[in-house]
């Protein structure tokens, strides 16, 4: 109970931290309502990450567990009131003026155009239903995501697993999640990233309008960025990439909106902004590192933004560089500091090797993929929006491609690669004159990075570059506006078939899934998971060795998020062995053990275990593995502390 | 010249014949279309 209320202080402050945001962005100049409303909701993002950091920072030298859902509110409000003294004394009201030059907001006659809009609509509701009424899925979200933010709530810490360098990765993504776990709203787990969405849609709607496109237009943009089936799988998942990316955007457009500021002063809050917001997102993601540099590069470009009219202040490219680094790190700070401290290597688990002599120790990241020749990487990619072949890093798996990691959907292939080279070949006659123009080759170039990244240092992960695709869609816009004004009805039967024909096809696999679930009236955990149910009764603070697939970790720490599971990956690192055995069984604690088919045959005998279940025999699911969990004799959670927190030789 | 002025046409046509291609050549489609007609043969 003290949890739940700790966590609606927490969602009253963030409402009370927009507002403030929207009184920053005001007072800096900005307008139109989807600039306001998705740059607005930086300040409480970032305030909140900063309380947990805060928190994080006491656990991290102290070795103790301070951060809890009271202490973070409390923190939490602290720091979004110091942002709107900050405001108040920055930008006092008479600052906040309207911009001189900007008339009324075009008007927005949608019409027919709302017929997409709504197969949007609909699509993400099938989406909620299913996962309103599910649990998490997602082989990263249920394999080291969750389980992660879980076990920080256990140790009421972010410290990770002491002796795991895998443990060190940025998780500003898993923020709300671990929050939400001390009250055990287990089922809100799939929606928490489900308001990224709408601020991807607010920021490129906004980003579009900056490039003076129609107001319709912009919503088409918006409503093809929706419909990328990457972007709709991730709002319902526990994957970062969407969380990550909509940070990303919305930095972006505190960047392209402080070019334009009036004055110095707005100009330093808006880069502030941004840096607080790109920190988000490399706070989720480190392959961010790269896309937040091209960030940086444009706030150096100032000169050519604004070389003479219109500018009261000199440019400054090198403190611009520096305020946007500030804010950077109050969101990243904590994650650099913590991978330094454990790894040595600030940005684990990037590795930095010069001339074969490794200077920041991490994983080759090169070594986990296929090593394809740059041709035949090419030949994969250079057609994939209207192929979508299900690639992932790892290899090929042929099979059903829309998924977290795969596909861009029909609209977005019929419109977006075709509107990015209309862009290229038509509208700047050879050099972009206005700021506008300047703004779309700008955004231009962004989204082109990706057609070099993937194949390259994304080792062809295709939603490392979401940022990149989605800006793509802000870049078609212009062609968009062009077809929709000219074409109307033509392009409204085309836009139509093209979401009409996306939604059909991801709706195909929550619908399933839901159906599934009504046809077999089982909305319990453990059949969702197909693990046993015993794992849901285990005593709390069980610690379950998980020696069957990654992504049944999550399942195994049961219904109330009690148990405490080892990974495979991290009982090797620990032990140095793949398999168990009597000393490391008993030094870490393991009080059970979960398999799946086929069953180990290298086991040392005279393990101190026996068989508590096993459904070779009586398993519902016949293309499921058995399952079999062992109890580990002589080893119990009752002679150790609840929860004590798990620790190396 | 008369292409510069047909420019807009042509962006257009070429959008569906985008789409088009993306019909024919999509794997999700393929993979749709089969999986639709197997849940309707279980049916």
């Amino acid at each position: 109970m003290q949890h739940a209320i700790a966590l609606a202080i927490i969602a009253a402050t963030w409402i009370y931290g927009w507002h403030v945001g929207r009184l920053w962005v005001r007072g800096c100049g900005v307008r139109g309502r989807a600039a306001v409303w998705s740059l607005a909701c930086i300040i409480p993002t970032a305030c909140l990450i900063a309380a947990v950091h805060a928190m994080g920072f006491v656990g991290l030298f102290s070795g103790r567990g301070v951060v809890s859902p009271i202490t973070v509110a409390i923190t939490f409000m602290l720091v979004c009131w110091a942002a709107r003294f900050f405001v108040a004394t920055e930008l006092p009201p008479s600052t906040r003026m309207l911009r001189p030059g900007l008339g009324p907001p075009a008007p927005l006659r949608m019409g027919w155009w709302w017929l997409p809009v709504i197969v949007v609509g609909g699509m993400y509701l099938v989406f909620f239903v299913d996962a309103a009424t599910g649990y998490p899925t997602g082989h990263d979200t249920l394999f080291y995501h969750l389980p992660s933010a879980v076990r920080w709530m256990q140790q009421q810490s972010l410290n990770p697993l002491p002796g795991v360098a895998s443990d060190c990765i940025h998780e500003n993504g898993m923020i709300v999640p671990f929050l939400l776990a001390f009250a055990k709203l287990e089922r809100l787990f799939p929606l928490v990233h489900l308001p990224k969405a709408l601020v991807v849609a607010a920021t490129v709607f906004a980003l579009a309008r900056f490039i003076e496109v129609r107001p319709l237009s912009a919503v088409i943009a918006a409503v093809i960025a929706l419909s990328v089936p990457m972007v709709v799988f991730q709002s319902f998942s526990g994957y970062v990439d969407l969380y990550a990316t909509a940070s990303w955007l919305s930095a972006l457009l505190a960047i392209a909106w402080a070019m334009r500021a009036t004055t110095a002063r707005q100009r330093r809050n808006l880069i502030l902004l941004a840096g607080l917001s790109a920190g988000v997102a490399l706070g989720a993601k480190t392959n961010f590192l790269v896309i937040t540099a091209m960030l940086a590069a444009v706030l150096v470009a100032e000169m050519w933004f604004r070389p003479h009219e219109g500018r009261t202040h000199a440019p400054a490219p090198v403190r611009n560089v520096a305020w946007f680094s500030v804010g950077l790190l109050v969101c990243t700070g904590f994650w650099f500091t913590r991978a330094t401290m454990h790894t040595g290597n600030p940005i684990y688990p990037v590795e930095v090797t010069v001339a074969g002599t490794t200077l920041l120790p991490g994983h080759d990241t090169g070594a986990r993929f296929p090593q394809r020749s740059l041709g035949l990487r090419l030949q994969r990619w250079w057609d994939y929006p209207w192929h979508e072949a299900k690639y992932s890093g790892s290899g090929e798996n042929p099979g059903y491609p829309y998924s977290r990691n795969n596909a861009m959907g029909a609209a977005y292939a019929a419109f977006v690669p075709l509107g990015c080279l209309a862009l290229f070949f038509g509208s700047f006659n050879g050099r972009p004159r206005t700021q506008e123009e300047k703004w779309q080759l700008v955004f231009l170039l962004i989204a082109a990075t990706a057609v070099v990244l993937v194949p390259t240092i994304f080792k062809e992960v295709l939603r490392c570059a979401l940022p990149q695709i989605l800006l793509a869609t802000v870049v078609a816009a212009v062609l968009l506006d062009r077809l929709i004004t000219r074409f109307p009805q033509a392009m409204l039967v085309t836009a139509t078939i093209a979401i009409v024909v996306t939604a059909a096809i991801a709706t195909l696999k929550p619908g399933h899934a839901l159906a599934g679930r009504i046809r077999d009236g089982r909305w319990d955990r453990a059949w969702f998971y197909q693990v046993p149910g015993v794992i849901d009764d285990l005593p709390p603070g069980a610690r379950v060795l998980n020696l069957a697939e990654p992504s049944a970790t999550y399942s195994l720490l049961g219904a109330d998020l009690d148990n405490q599971v080892i990974t495979s990956l991290e009982w090797e690192t620990l032990t140095g062995s793949r398999g168990p055995n009597v000393d490391d069984l008993h030094r870490l604690g393991v009080d059970y053990i979960f398999i799946r088919e086929p069953w180990p045959t290298d086991w040392p005998t005279g393990l101190p275990m026996r068989v508590i279940y096993d459904d070779s025999q009586t398993r519902a699911v016949a293309t499921t593995p058995a399952a079999r969990i062992y109890r580990v004799e002589s080893v119990g959670y009752a002679g150790r502390a609840r929860n004590a927190v798990l620790t190396a030789r | 010249m008369r292409i510069a002025a047909h420019r807009d046409e042509i962006w257009l046509w070429l959008c569906v014949l985008s789409l088009v291609a993306y019909l024919l050549r999509s794997d999700a489609v393929t993979a749709f279309l089969r999986e639709a007609a197997r849940l309707l043969r279980q049916m």
